[in-house]
């Protein structure tokens, strides 16, 4: 008796940040292998940092992505100012989390209309949705506009920004020129109310996944750049104490080190997981508007990410207004940061999830060590997760329809390949 | 007083040959006439650069249509016939922007396209001599068209 076998490979991933490829492998028709895999090459950015000098480090790893630059900043300067014993508050705090709120509209808004919005529809990208669904597509850029805006005020420009530092900002931008940005602000807050209203109306997949999740959570506020490490199974650590519980591990198929709960294993960080474990951290109406759209206070369907991320945006958009209807112009603008002898970790809420840095500072004042845990490489295994899930479902499916499916079933969580390493194709093999 | 001239070199500084349109750009800057921007290859930057612009000129290095350091010169229409061939992980910004603008019927009236023939793309090559001894012509086509009168 032969035993049929079946393979869906994708070879190039297309619509998200990176290069890498999926293989999936069915035999006697049971999903046998899935395999995320991550072929770029690593960019040793960690080894680079060595003996450079501590404030070199938040423009070196923003230049790990060009997408989300600024979790790779506000990690960096948190874990450096952790190591010197230094805790940044006022103006310069505020200006921060205004700061990240500028990149996740931009990175949010770029991943709901441009690369994800397309596989609700059954469309190939977002240039074919901009011919069927033109108002949607300006709607979205327009958003994105005023995200990339506020980095541009705060940051010196939209990508890689320059003027953040150890201690603060370079300089403080004006109170008018923040001021300035309050009418598209205010346009997009309520386009990302729009926006949650029209993604709730797309198709969704009906899945639900046991992910343990795993974010940042903070006493009062909904998570950016502060809290403690929670999980929906119990841990509550300080960043300083992430290698206790989390730990890094090499695949054979991927470039980018995975990593897991220790004794436990995957886990998942982003939207979905800052979501459910602070839903009770977001305003009334936006738990309102959120439930509106067909949300619980937990989502553990990863397709429907995409209204959580709308969600996200709207908030993002409304804390950037009553951050900037406080702002005074800090001075000076960033606190002195002695450095010598330390070691300093912090975590933050980059878009895609919780980013992880560590370093270590030598006698000499300069960095001898650096740990940098990008959300999508945390992610990698609950993704393969996914993926065997939605294969195991789909297996009544053509080639083409379930490559469909799995890709889309991918970008449910934005991955970042760049940051990760980089990555993704996708291969299906039914034997 | 005429608007100036929305001008955009587009590329990647660690990238050899795909720097030529920001080395470009970077000597137009302070031209009358022109308001001159760089970015990196984003779709979305690009195009908020570029929509609703009456005219847009960009700046990028192209792989192909001759030999290293040659200049072409295309038009919308002609654009629209590029093909990707990214060394971003982020996509081809100006194929895309182009395809995206031209879907939402926002792209400039009159929209010109400088591509500087490539050779070497790879992370961390310098710029070939062929596109460096370029640079210098093709800054003075872009002011040439910026100042000759829309057709």
């Amino acid at each position: 008796m032969t035993v049929e076998t079946r393979t869906i490979k994708v070879d190039m991933l297309a619509r998200v940040e990176g290069e890498g490829a999926l293989y999936v492998r069915f035999r006697g028709g049971h999903v046998e292998d899935v395999r995320l895999t991550i072929f770029e090459p690593p960019r040793f950015f960690e080894a680079l940092l060595r003996g450079r000098e501590p404030t070199e480090a938040p423009d070196i790893t923003a230049r790990i992505c060009g997408i989300c630059p600024v979790a790779y900043q506000m990690s960096a300067v948190h874990a450096l100012e952790h190591a010197a014993g230094v805790a940044i508050d006022g103006q310069i705090r505020a200006l921060r989390r205004l700061l990240y709120c500028g990149e996740w509209i931009e990175s949010h808004v770029l991943h709901i209309y441009m690369l994800h919005a397309p596989d609700f529809l059954g469309l190939p990208d977002a240039v074919e949705l901009a011919r069927t669904h033109g108002d949607v597509v300006r709607q979205g850029l327009r958003m994105k506009k005023a995200g990339n805006a506020l980095i541009e005020c705060i940051g010196g420009r939209a990508v890689h920004p320059v003027n953040t530092r150890v201690g603060g900002f370079y300089r403080a931008p004006s109170r008018a020129g923040l001021r300035a940005l309050v009418p598209e602000l205010e346009w997009g807050r309520d386009a990302a109310l729009a926006t949650i209203k029209f993604v709730a109306t797309l198709p969704m997949p009906d899945i639900e996944q046991d992910y343990e999740f795993v974010s940042l959570r903070h006493p009062d506020e909904y998570p950016l750049n502060e809290g403690r490490i929670v999980s929906s199974r119990g841990i509550d650590i300080a960043p300083s104490e992430w290698s206790d519980v989390f730990e890094e591990f090499q695949v054979r198929h991927s470039n980018a080190l995975h990593a897991r709960v220790k004794q436990r294993g995957a886990y998942l960080t982003g939207p979905l997981a800052r979501y459910s474990l602070n839903f009770d951290r977001l305003p009334a109406h936006i738990q309102q508007a959120a439930q509106d759209a067909g949300l619980g206070p937990t989502c553990r369907n990863p397709f429907k990410s995409i209204i959580v991320r709308a969600v996200e945006t709207l908030y993002a958009f409304e804390e950037a207004l009553r951050i900037i209807a406080q702002y005074q112009e800090p001075a000076p603008s960033f606190v002195p940061v002695p450095l010598r002898s330390a070691v300093g970790h912090a975590a933050t809420e980059a878009p895609r999830g919780l980013l992880y840095h560590r370093y270590a500072v030598d006698d000499a004042g300069l960095l001898s060590e650096a740990q940098i845990v990008p959300p999508t490489s945390q992610n990698q295994g609950s993704i393969e997760r996914d993926l065997w899930t939605v294969a195991s479902d789909g297996i009544g499916l053509t080639d083409d329809a379930l490559r469909a499916r799995c890709e889309q079933s991918i970008r449910n969580h934005d991955p970042c390949i760049s940051c990760a390493t980089h990555f993704l194709d996708l291969r299906v093999e039914r034997a | 007083m005429t608007a100036p001239i929305r001008v955009i070199g587009v590329g990647q500084h660690y990238r050899g040959d795909d720097a030529a349109g920001l080395a470009v750009a970077a000597r137009l800057q302070g031209s009358a006439g022109l308001d001159v921007h760089v970015g990196v290859p984003d779709a979305a930057w690009l195009l908020a650069q570029i929509e609703d612009q009456p005219c847009a000129i960009v700046i990028d290095c192209v792989r192909g249509g001759g030999a290293p350091g040659s200049i072409l010169r295309l038009d919308a229409a002609a654009a629209a016939h590029l093909r990707t061939a990214s060394t971003t992980s982020h996509g081809n910004a100006l194929a895309e922007a182009l395809a995206l603008g031209t879907a939402l019927g926002c792209l400039p009236t009159r929209l010109v396209i400088f591509g500087i023939v490539g050779d070497r793309f790879a992370l961390g090559d310098a710029m070939s001599p062929a596109v460096v001894a370029a640079i210098p012509a093709l800054v003075d086509l872009v002011r040439a068209e910026a100042l000759s009168p829309p057709p």
